[in-house]
């Protein structure tokens, strides 16, 4: 249904995304992962032609079939809340404190689609049934601030299913809420997207998350797509080193407690920080932080090699003829 | 790079015109200023005297120049003061908190309510007009003023972590105060003394045009403009050149404090946020 | 046997909400209701809630920022609210805090060393350059790192400066307030890790506060569940993650696994 083809967005000479390539299925659930400033945010930016005025975008960004990357804006605000619609982190941020929530939902059903008031305020009230709001046609008197953080995010969701969109994209849906929110959030999601046939991207730095919520994941580590594949496979037998280390940094609630010598069990950790935008190592982004690197890593960047079951890993050691590959680690 | 604001481009090319031309006066002017010369009253401009001579004969640039320093400095003392004074207060308020902190403010407020004038001429009525009362009265119009900015900043700087981790680390609040606190608030307090500044300029400006500022032979935007004021038929531009000094004085200033708060706390800024 | 190290007894705190409307009595919030453990030395609790559970304002009366309403924290067998200003002062070099925010907890006009070294200043401690560097020795950074500001380092690193200056005075207790929970994965396990480190090598005891059961899982011994500033659930960690009793606690498991 969308498609990124080898797209890249340059500030200056730093690049947030590097030839990133995606593909989207109607009605499939994709999770993207990374930490802070490895270019998941970007790339939802790209699916909904937001990228700042300040980047310069190249590749191509696909919506059935049509490339949009050197769009207009008026191109773009076509396609947007029809095809592809964006939910956000920070749910009271992007609701308007003054007005109603019912006029903000009713708000694009007037304009974009032309209804009566009654008929918005029908499917308002709709929308809000199926995005799970309780007593709905009272809630439409509220204003943002007189409902929880959850019931705050259930309401952009039904904003943005507004006009029926085929795709969409939650950047960190679920991070500023309590867990358990969270957990009905993400069922949420999932469960519109199955009844709706609606594709969604899922952007989170949270595995557990992106776990739950989606099919098919992709790592993302310093604007590059690192390893992608089936959620579960991945996680659970991870072959990029990157990935390796995101997982195992991850405190599980596993067979903690203490070793034999008394002391606690240390994590996983990766070494350093991550890098800023502008200080990446040319070849492999990781290359600097990782325990397996090898002569190649720093200078060439490594290709994507594909492996079972739909699995790929951007990694030198993954090549052929690589001298004690790796994936052995888990 | 991010673009400068135009305000506060503008601001800064007039302030430094006037305070460089206040700064001269102390070394140069055209000529001695209160020099009379009765034969050559109300001269127009000529390369002998660039704006001509007001009714005594005495030459208007260097007037306006020793004018401009005058002013700057009644502006600067009156600032600092009663800067300090409010910073102190304000400080003090947001510190101790409670109903310390409500009667402090309250007070401030009543101030605030007290008209500038009436209390210069209160005052003037008391000590004789002169400049210091001038001062004085501009002073303290400006307490209440930087006591409401520098308790409203403090208040916020005294939710930060980083004043937590002071008081974990076992400080009290006065060194919290002058450790943590005044260089946080350091930066809306310069806005508002430019601000302020503007404020002053005018205030010495108006208590002069009523004799309660600046006394002869020193001159004063304010003097020159009442005394032209009776001259207005026979000799207008005597009454315009001060009062254009006055209008980019303060213009000057008080565009450079609104582009240094937008620069400074792009939330309160109106023209760049899209 | 003498004192345990810090022993909180049945503390409540309450807030005042604004009133609501002019002759109603303005409603009131209980932050903490009734709260009671006894941690021993060398010993680490973790407090799990989510927001609004009443975590933060019970780690804000261990630290004597706030008093409780009813109830007492003991440290060393003394109650911190009795003491006079200047005792307390002295006694703040026993119990130090680190905060959530690495970027809000420095303050961005002081060098990090001028930061480290201000418990030190209040104690008036000798060979300060010396201890700093100590500290910075101590949480992985360099001593030369002392003369730089806050914004120069990363998340990661400015929460292992906050680190130095929270250990600098030798505490025998530190209070984590959602310490990792504002950075990324990968630095989060490092830091976990130098708190374990520090926690084993200098004999700390720690309250570790966080909305995440799994980090708390993986570095406390003990374990507090909060819910509306009730403790729903105390008790052994290992015990609680495989026997949990409250459902409260089971759904928190369940959200933090994958």
């Amino acid at each position: 249904m969308m498609e990124l083809d080898r797209v890249s967005v340059a500030f200056g000479e730093a690049l947030a995304l590097r030839e990133a390539s995606l593909r989207i299925e109607a009605g499939a659930r994709l999770g993207i992962v990374g930490e802070s400033g490895c270019g998941k945010s970007m790339l939802g930016l790209c699916l909904m032609g937001m990228v700042p005025d300040a980047a310069v975008v190249s590749g191509a960004i696909r919506l059935n079939g049509r490339d949009l990357a050197g769009a207009s804006e008026a191109v773009w605000r076509r396609h947007r809340a029809r095809d592809v619609a964006m939910i956000f982190q920070e749910p009271m941020a992007a609701l308007n404190p003054l007005s109603r929530i019912g006029d903000t939902v009713m708000e694009p059903l007037l304009v974009h689609e032309g209804l009566s008031r009654a008929e918005a305020r029908d499917r308002a009230i709709a929308l809000f049934e199926e995005v799970g709001i309780p007593e709905p046609a009272a809630r439409l008197r509220q204003y943002p601030h007189e409902i929880s953080g959850g019931q705050r995010q259930r309401v952009l969701i039904a904003l943005a299913l507004t006009c029926n969109p085929g795709l969409l994209v939650a950047d960190e849906p679920t991070t500023a809420l309590d867990a358990n929110v969270a957990l009905r959030i993400i069922e949420l999601l999932v469960r519109l997207s199955e009844t709706r046939n609606m594709a969604l991207v899922f952007i989170s730095h949270d595995l557990a998350a992106v776990a739950r919520a989606t099919q098919t994941i992709a790592v993302m580590y310093g604007g590059d797509v690192v390893e992608r594949g089936p959620t579960a496979q991945v996680l659970s037998a991870p072959r990029h080193p990157y990935t390796i280390g995101l997982l195992g940094a991850r405190p599980g609630l596993g067979d903690r407690g203490r070793g034999a010598d008394g002391r606690r069990r240390r994590l996983v950790t990766i070494p350093g920080n991550v890098p800023p935008l502008f200080d990446l190592p040319a070849g492999c982004r990781f290359s600097g932080r990782c325990s397996q690197e090898i002569a190649q890593c720093a200078g060439t960047r490594p290709v994507a090699h594909v492996l079972d079951g739909g699995q790929e890993a951007s990694c030198h050691l993954l090549a052929p003829a690589a001298p004690g590959r790796a994936g052995a680690v888990t | 790079m991010p673009r400068l604001p135009v305000n506060l481009i503008i601001g800064a090319v007039l302030v430094s015109l006037v305070v460089g031309v206040a700064a001269l006066s102390l070394v140069w002017t055209p000529h001695d200023h209160v020099a009379m010369n009765v034969r050559g009253r109300f001269q127009g401009p000529s390369d002998l005297y660039w704006l001509g001579t007001d009714q005594l004969g005495r030459d208007v640039v260097s007037q306006l120049m020793v004018a401009a320093r005058n002013s700057m400095t009644v502006a600067l003392v009156a600032v600092l003061i009663g800067g300090s004074i409010g910073v102190v207060l304000g400080l003090f308020a947001s510190a101790v908190g409670g109903w310390v902190e409500d009667l402090v403010m309250r007070i401030a407020d009543i101030g605030f309510a007290f008209p500038a004038l009436l209390f210069a001429i209160m005052l003037s009525a008391v000590f004789g007009p002169s400049l210091t009362i001038a001062v004085a009265a501009i002073a303290f119009i400006n307490i209440p003023v930087f006591a409401r900015v520098s308790r409203a900043s403090a208040n916020q700087i005294w939710t930060r972590e980083y004043v937590a981790a002071a008081r974990a680390a076992g400080q009290g609040k006065l060194a919290i105060s002058r450790d943590h606190i005044l260089p946080n608030i350091a930066a809306p307090v310069i806005v508002q003394a430019t601000i302020e500044f503007a404020v002053a300029i005018l205030a010495e400006a108006a208590l002069s045009y009523l004799g309660l500022g600046a006394q002869p032979p020193s001159p004063s935007w304010g003097r020159m403009l009442s005394e032209a004021q009776t001259l207005m038929f026979m000799a207008p531009q005597l009454a315009i050149y001060p009062g254009l000094c006055i209008v980019l004085a303060v213009l000057g200033f008080s565009l450079l404090g609104d582009g240094l708060r937008d620069i400074t706390d792009p939330r309160l800024s109106r023209s760049r946020r899209a | 046997m003498s004192a345990p190290l810090l022993e909180v007894r049945g503390v409540t705190r309450r807030y005042r909400m604004p009133r609501e409307a002019l002759l109603r009595s303005p409603p009131v919030l209980t932050a903490v209701n009734d709260v009671s453990f006894v941690l021993e030395r060398g010993q680490t609790l973790g407090v799990v809630g989510e927001s609004g559970s009443g975590k933060s304002t019970l780690a804000r009366m261990i630290m004597a920022f706030e008093a409780p309403d009813e109830g007492a924290v003991l440290f060393e067998g003394q109650d911190i609210n009795r003491l006079g200003a200047a005792a307390l002062r002295q006694a703040r070099q026993r119990f130090q805090m680190v905060f959530q925010d690495p970027f809000g907890s420095l303050d961005p006009r002081r060098t990090v060393a001028w930061s480290i070294a201000e418990p030190l200043r209040v104690m008036r401690a000798e060979g300060i350059d010396r201890r700093i560097a100590e500290a910075l020795d101590q949480v992985g950074l360099r001593a030369r790192d002392g003369e730089k500001y806050p914004h120069e380092f990363s998340g990661g690193q400015r929460q292992r400066i906050a680190i130095a200056r929270a250990i600098v005075t030798r505490p025998a207790l530190l209070v984590a307030d959602e310490a990792v929970s504002a950075l990324d994965v990968s630095v989060q396990a490092q830091i976990l890790n130098l708190l374990m480190d520090l926690q084993e090598d200098l004999g700390l005891a720690m309250v570790f506060i966080s909305h995440d059961l799994a980090v708390v899982a993986c570095i406390c011994d003990q374990m507090l569940v909060m819910r509306h500033g009730d403790c729903v659930e105390f008790g052994d960690t290992a015990g609680i993650v495989a026997r949990p009793r409250h459902d409260y606690t089971r759904s928190l498991l369940v959200a933090s696994g994958i």
